[in-house]
């Protein structure tokens, strides 16, 4: 319980200073996967809350084909291929990380985006539609900061120099379309299979 | 009960069908007169509906039943062959522009607001006394002053005359004189077919197979310019692939076409509204998808005297008709699809629009802040639709809607929900919101789901200064603009309220903090010098 506590508090000394914070996540035993899982399930209730609770001069949410299932694979799917598909190339690239950290570095990451989605929905309730160009500020702000500490835990973890990284992101989105592009395949070649077994039972059914 | 009002229903449809069986069959063997007495506030077979802020369609009671319907044959003059304009004047009368393959259907035809025929010309006199007939009258307008004006298509020009016919002057097309920009080419094509003349006496003339906007002429019938030519706008992508294309698939590819405008009308405020064709269909799709629309994908456009569209576009969704086509196109058993088409416009006395749809067939209302007020109509000859329709005019609470399939000319009349809508706009574009909050009230007990009203009733009570029940009703109606305005005066009013008291507050509670902060210090040094001196041990 208090390693959860201390896990979670970690993520502030990561935005604080990212590149010690991610040096000591991997090599020096920081932070918890049971906390990187928390924060990801907040980053999910964030979202929520956004689409629940954001006052109604900007909630453009259709509250009757609201889907929290959705919403949770919203979040899951993306960090999951995410994590997949950085370690399948860095694996390849020599990369220090292994699954565990990359996935570790990116929760850690996401503590800005769920932070200022809340402060977001605050904001809401109490801003005119003239004032709107503050929330996409500080929600901006959330992004470009969650953006860069990907960019600094995934560099950090795998030990990588700067263009290395880049590079590394790259592939790694490359890879992520291709595993979507496998997975759409697979479900077609299913569809049809099942689709051809399921005739020929019927065929037979029909000739019986 | 329910089986009970279902053999009723049944009833009335075959009575309503017997009825109007009988009524064409004495129409068509007797004489006009018969025809008069047809139809009498005949229910519309087609559900009317507005749509609600995620653009799915709701139902609302009809705001209009069909007085009647006549054709040239039930009024005993002749089949109009080709029937092409509606115009109603400012006395309630109504024009007809119809043509034909024969001198006797080129004619303009002048009826009464019941549609009783008072008057027809099928040509006009020229100084010399002589009758020249019309060659193809594909529009009309009337000013305010009676005198009348044709467009001639074939003939190329457009003919003022009185009401005895008497033509008053003739303008003719534009000529290579007037402008260098007049080609050969636009002389050959030039078909004046629609036309308006405001209140400075300007011709504002649409042409069939013109793109390059509306034809003006000054009040002395000189060619002047063309208003509102379409701008082309190229995406991006497009010039990209354009430029890597062969001329082959160059050929195949479609031309940027800019807009043609096919209707005119004229609104009470002198300011023109035109319906234009042609639009890119991609651009009015992804307009309905989301936002509430643009000048690049309008479908009708409100015109100042420089060709600046100036139409407000502040409804739930774009002012483009049916915006449910998403579903209709993956039904594959979905007779029409795509996107609405529309073809003429009417104004109302209220800043309301009315504009027609020819590819479901459909009629819209806005408001003149683009909000839908109701459609109705189908794509059906039943009652209450359309074959074809070409043109409509409204004169008060009266919308004469022209088939050019069926060649029926429909009367409609507001029902007293349509009644009470117009009304409660009235009165709220004249700034008494107190009698158009009544009757708001009224339309919400005929349909307690009409967003409009809801926002009517938040107006009334954001001029009354009744802020949080402003916001409420705002909420109800999904006006999110008026309910920011609303949100903004009451935050004020929160803050004044609570700025003294707060601050006051605040001054105390520091103030304090700070006293208790020094009375400690003064302590410690008292406690240090006491104990320096040897006073008090620890």
């Amino acid at each position: 319980m208090k390693s959860i506590g201390k896990g979670l508090r970690y993520s502030f000394t990561i935005m604080a200073h990212p590149i010690r914070g991610f040096y000591e996540m991997r090599f020096e035993k920081q932070g918890n996967v049971v906390s990187c899982l928390i924060l990801l399930v907040l980053m999910v209730a964030s979202l929520i809350f956004q689409k629940q609770y954001t006052g109604f001069i900007f909630n453009s949410t259709n509250l009757k084909e609201f889907n929290i299932l959705l919403e949770i694979s919203n979040v899951v799917a993306p960090v999951l291929l995410w994590c997949i598909a950085n370690w399948s190339i860095t694996v390849l690239m020599d990369g220090e990380g292994r699954f565990v950290d990359i996935f570790m570095a990116t929760c850690y990451a996401t503590v800005p985006f769920t932070i200022t989605t809340f402060i977001g929905v605050l904001m809401s309730r109490f801003l005119s539609i003239n004032e709107q160009t503050f929330i996409g500020l500080v929600l901006g702000i959330g992004v470009a900061f969650t953006a860069l500490l990907i960019f600094f835990g995934i560099l950090t973890v795998h030990q990588f120099t700067v263009m290395k990284n880049i590079f590394s992101i790259i592939l790694t989105i490359a890879g992520m379309a291709f595993i979507v592009f496998l997975i759409l395949l697979f479900a077609g070649v299913f569809d049809e299979m099942f689709r051809y077994i399921a005739g020929v039972i019927t065929e037979i059914q029909l000739r019986m | 009960m329910k089986k009970n009002s279902q053999v009723f229903r049944f009833l009335t449809v075959i009575v309503t069908v017997l009825c109007m069986g009988a009524g064409s069959l004495i129409v068509s063997a007797e004489s006009s007169d018969a025809g008069m007495e047809q139809i009498n506030a005949q229910k519309l077979s087609f559900s009317s509906y507005t749509y609600n802020n995620w653009g799915v369609p709701v139902k609302c009671p009809d705001p209009y039943t069909i007085e009647k319907a006549v054709t040239g044959v039930t009024l005993g003059i002749g089949d109009f062959k080709k029937p092409n304009d509606l115009f109603a004047d400012h006395k309630g009368n109504i024009y007809l522009a119809a043509s034909g393959d024969t001198a006797a259907d080129n004619r303009l035809i002048k009826f009464d607001s019941r549609l009783k025929v008072i008057k027809i010309w099928t040509g006009y006199t020229d100084s010399s006394g002589a009758v020249v007939p019309f060659k193809e009258p594909q529009g009309v307008f009337v000013t305010p002053d009676d005198s009348i004006y044709v467009a001639d298509g074939i003939s190329k020009n457009i003919i003022e005359m009185d009401q005895q016919g008497k033509a008053i002057r003739i303008i003719a097309p534009p000529s290579k004189q007037d402008s260098t920009i007049i080609t050969d080419d636009f002389i050959e094509r030039y078909r004046p077919s629609k036309l308006v003349v405001d209140s400075t006496g300007r011709i504002h003339v649409v042409a069939i197979s013109v793109n390059e906007g509306i034809v003006d002429f000054d009040p002395d019938g000189k060619f002047e310019g063309f208003l509102a030519a379409g701008k082309v706008n190229a995406n991006p992508m497009e010039v990209l692939w354009k430029k890597i294309s062969t001329q082959a698939q160059l050929d195949k590819m479609q031309d940027f076409v800019p807009i043609e405008y096919n209707n005119i009308s004229l609104d009470n405020e002198d300011f023109i509204f035109a319906t234009a064709a042609a639009i890119d269909e991609k651009i009015v799709r992804s307009e309905i998808h989301s936002g509430r629309g643009t000048e690049n994908g309008a479908l009708v456009r409100r015109l100042n005297m420089l060709g600046k569209d100036i139409l407000r576009r502040k409804g739930f969704g774009p002012p483009s008709g049916d915006y449910d086509i998403f579903d209709l196109d993956n039904n594959m058993d979905a007779a029409y699809k795509g996107i609405s088409h529309m073809v003429d416009v009417a104004n109302g006395s209220e800043g309301t629009y009315t504009v027609l749809d020819d590819n479901r067939s459909r009629i819209f209302t806005y408001d003149s802040e683009g909000n839908l007020l109701y459609a109705f109509g189908g794509p059906d000859v039943t009652a209450g639709g359309f074959r074809t329709p070409n043109s409509i005019a409204q004169s008060g609470s009266y919308l004469y809607v022209l088939d050019s399939g069926t060649r029926t000319i429909t009367v409609f009349r507001r029902t007293e929900f349509g009644e009470n809508i117009s009304q409660a706009i009235m009165w709220q574009e004249s700034g008494d919101y107190h009698k158009s909050a009544e009757l708001w009230n009224m339309v919400l007990t005929q349909n307690a789901n009409y967003d409009q009203a809801y926002s009517g009733l938040g107006k009334a009570a954001y001029r009354d200064g009744e802020y949080e029940k402003a916001m409420e009703l705002f909420e109800l109606g999904y006006n999110k603009d008026w309910y920011s305005r609303a949100y903004v005066e009451y935050r004020k009013k929160v803050v004044a309220d609570w700025f003294a008291p707060a601050a006051v507050t605040v001054f105390i509670a520091v103030s304090i903090l700070l006293t208790i902060v020094k009375v400690r210090k003064v302590i410690t040094r008292k406690k240090m010098e006491a104990l320096e001196k040897g006073w008090i041990d620890l």
